[in-house]
């Protein structure tokens, strides 16, 4: 946790900020580094996290999926957490963090509204107030989550431009973190930004994967064939995969959402690529919110609109250290399409009793769909609770049926 | 002739008139409406625009307050790319070609253009240089060596919260003219300047000299939305830049473009 914060991630990452922004972004860093040197700060923060967040959360093995599939899974339950999702670590990290340097207000933004609802607690708990940025588009897709969010005494406003999603809600709370720099500190949600955001952000999720390496050696005595997954900006995988990058033989892949289909606008899968003068697609690098990396963009670099059935991987661009263990080859990505997630989706409700975010379900569907009759013992990461999703899953499969996957396999 | 020599040319003619400062306007490119555009940049000119800072419509203006926001997303729509604005900029210079222009652009659209190319189409099409609003001279060594190379002016913008260490680096890394910005906050029109923008100038103007940049001229922007904001301005600054104001007007018609920039410079109303 406390080696000094990495800028660059090979040929990505890096402060591509304007000006306004770059004392702010150092001051941060130069606070996180010395606040992981004290004790006091790491202690504060391993209690929130133990007594009020519920860490460490279990490894669960999936018995009856793991019979049904022919492989040996055991799901980390990230669901568990307070909140519901694994967003809940880094919000409680960089809150006390803003507080010890004497910021009175938080700011986030937020997709699904998990890291807005993550944001809002760890402000009421530790006594600051809190705005939180939200595509229109999102907040009706998670009309619950904002209300949530207004329990917990945050403002929610409302962003409409451009696409009206994750993208757009980030430009705009970074148009409010420069105008109030004084009293505000930005919550950034996934391991996405301007240096130190990444890798502040995955070090506030190591603690996924030292705890599931300890888990899963414990239960079975070995580490496991195969880690999975779902990657937005990439945090809980980030976080996951941390703690596995020396395990050679432990192979990591991270799941993007594949969307309905491979054409420009239809998926947030950015190694299916971006649209090329020549033609066929291919995953190409740009600049995003301050960080580079590969993103999704058309031929003249204006940032691509996505979708994904979950909204917390419906954004255009990949966290900068996934872009570059991609290109070493020691993490695969690969992709899952909306259908394959709502069948996984069902797949987890009916056999282990788990109802999945339809971000997690993602990496369960990859799952299902490339590790059947392997007899391997699989790590997946369940980086949060589908509670969140009931509607919107009632509202494609409609109500009074009860299976999903039937539909048209 | 390079494009540092054209805007510096440009500084110096301004320096001679009773308004003392370059007047710097940024449109966005084909904004309000791309077949009327030219002649409504040619009118600026004639009403005493100095140097056009040309807006290249980005879907992500993260400095950008509703107004240029507003502005670029109609700009996007009716179809204007970074190449479309290369082209719009090649046609202005062939009609006006003693005032400089500048393109300010964010950095995604460059990287995807490719750096060299994007400054050759500068250089062939007589563009004196680029601002890029989301680039610091720290992460800018292979946009630095394209520039120079075409002889395009790089220029940075430094903030009122950059540390002296800072300020100099940008100072010495600018080119063409230094960009400071007024305000902490994004673009867009305010009523009252901050209290602090003479100090924060002439501090700027006392490092110039310190680094060995007395040559270099600079520009306040962000926020200069009156006419008494830009006298104010005029007597501590090089150049003058005001954008949403000149959007808004834009919008409006050519005449109320060009009356708010003859009452900008004190001539006439
Ligand atoms: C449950 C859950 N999983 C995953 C994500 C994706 O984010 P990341 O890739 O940063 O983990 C989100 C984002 O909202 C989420 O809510």
């Amino acid at each position: 946790m406390n080696g000094p914060l990495e800028r660059y991630f090979g040929e990505y990452g890096g402060v591509y900020v304007p000006e306004t922004l770059v004392r702010p972004v150092e001051e941060l860093t130069a606070a996180y580094e010395e606040a992981v040197r004290d004790a006091t700060f790491l202690e504060e923060l391993s209690r929130l996290l133990r007594n009020y967040a519920g860490r460490p959360t279990p490894l669960t093995p999936a018995q009856r999926l793991s019979e049904e599939i022919g492989a040996e899974v055991f799901l980390k339950r990230e669901d568990l957490l307070h909140t519901g999702a694994h967003k809940i670590n880094n919000a409680l990290g960089q809150a006390l963090l803003a507080k010890r340097m004497g910021k009175t207000r938080l700011i986030a933004e937020t997709g699904a509204g998990q890291h807005g609802v993550a944001t809002a607690t760890a402000a009421a708990k530790l006594g600051l107030s809190c705005d939180v940025y939200m595509g229109t588009e999102d907040m009706r897709r998670q009309e619950l989550n904002v209300f949530r969010m207004e329990l917990l005494g945050a403002r929610v406003i409302g962003v409409d431009a451009g696409s009206r999603t994750l993208k757009d809600a980030i430009n705009e709370a970074l148009r409010d973190w420069v105008s109030n720099l004084r009293t505000t500190h930005y919550v950034l949600g996934s391991v996405l930004g301007p240096a130190p955001y990444p890798a502040m952000i995955r070090n506030f999720h190591r603690c996924i994967g030292d705890e599931a390496r300890r888990q899963i050696l414990e239960a079975t005595s070995r580490l496991p064939d195969t880690v999975i997954a779902c990657v937005g900006g990439g945090s809980n995988a980030i976080g996951m995969f941390s703690a596995f990058l020396e395990d050679r033989n432990v192979e990591l892949v991270g799941v993007e959402g594949g969307g309905c289909g491979k054409g420009p606008g239809e998926h947030a899968a950015r190694y299916f690529g971006s649209p090329t003068a020549e033609g066929k697609p291919v995953p190409t690098v740009g600049v995003l919110h301050g960080t580079k990396t590969v993103l999704l963009q058309d031929a003249d670099g204006n940032v691509l609109p996505t979708h994904s059935i979950s909204a917390g991987l419906d954004y255009p661009a990949i966290g900068p250290e996934h872009a570059a263990l991609h290109d070493t080859g020691r993490v695969r990505y690969v992709a899952a399409s909306d259908h394959e997630v709502l069948a996984a989706f069902e797949t987890l409700c009916r056999w282990e009793g788990i109802l999945p975010a339809l971000e997690s379900a993602h990496a369960v569907a990859y799952l299902l769909k490339e590790y059947r009759n392997t007899g391997k013992t699989i790590l997946v990461n369940l980086s949060g609770r589908g509670d969140k999703d009931v509607e919107t899953v009632r509202g494609i499969v409609g109500t009074g049926r009860a299976s999903i996957s039937g539909e048209d396999g | 002739m390079s494009g540092i020599e054209a805007i510096r040319r440009a500084f110096l003619r301004a320096e001679g008139t009773p308004a003392k400062a370059a007047l710097i306007g940024y449109l966005t490119a084909g904004y309000p409406d791309p077949r009327e555009f030219l002649d409504l940049v040619e009118t600026a000119f004639d009403a005493g625009l100095d140097l056009l800072e040309l807006g290249v419509p980005f879907s992500d203006p993260v400095a950008d307050g509703k107004t240029i926001q507003a502005s670029s997303e109609a700009a996007l729509r009716a179809g204007i790319t970074l190449t479309k604005t290369l082209e719009i900029a090649g046609r202005i210079i062939e009609r006006v070609p003693e005032k400089p222009v500048v393109l300010m652009s964010y950095l995604n659209p460059i990287l995807r253009m490719g750096i060299d190319r994007f400054f050759g189409a500068l250089k062939s099409k007589g563009v004196a240089g680029v601002i890029i609003p989301d680039l610091i001279p720290d992460e800018a060594e292979a946009v630095r060596d394209a520039a120079s190379r075409h002889e395009r002016a790089l220029v940075f913008l430094v903030a009122p919260n950059s540390t002296t260490e800072r300020r100099k680096k940008i100072l010495r890394a600018s080119t063409g003219f230094l960009y400071a910005i007024g305000l902490e906050g994004v673009t867009g029109e305010r009523d009252d300047l901050s209290a602090d923008s003479a100090e924060f100038l002439q501090t700027l103007r006392k490092e110039r000299g310190e680094v060995g940049r007395g040559d270099l001229p600079i520009a306040y922007g962000f926020g200069v939305s009156r006419p008494e904001h830009f006298r104010e301005l005029a007597r501590h600054a090089d150049g003058v830049i005001v954008g949403s104001a000149l959007i808004r007007r834009a919008a409006e018609s050519k005449e109320s473009l060009a009356a708010f920039l003859r009452t900008l410079k004190g001539v006439g109303s």
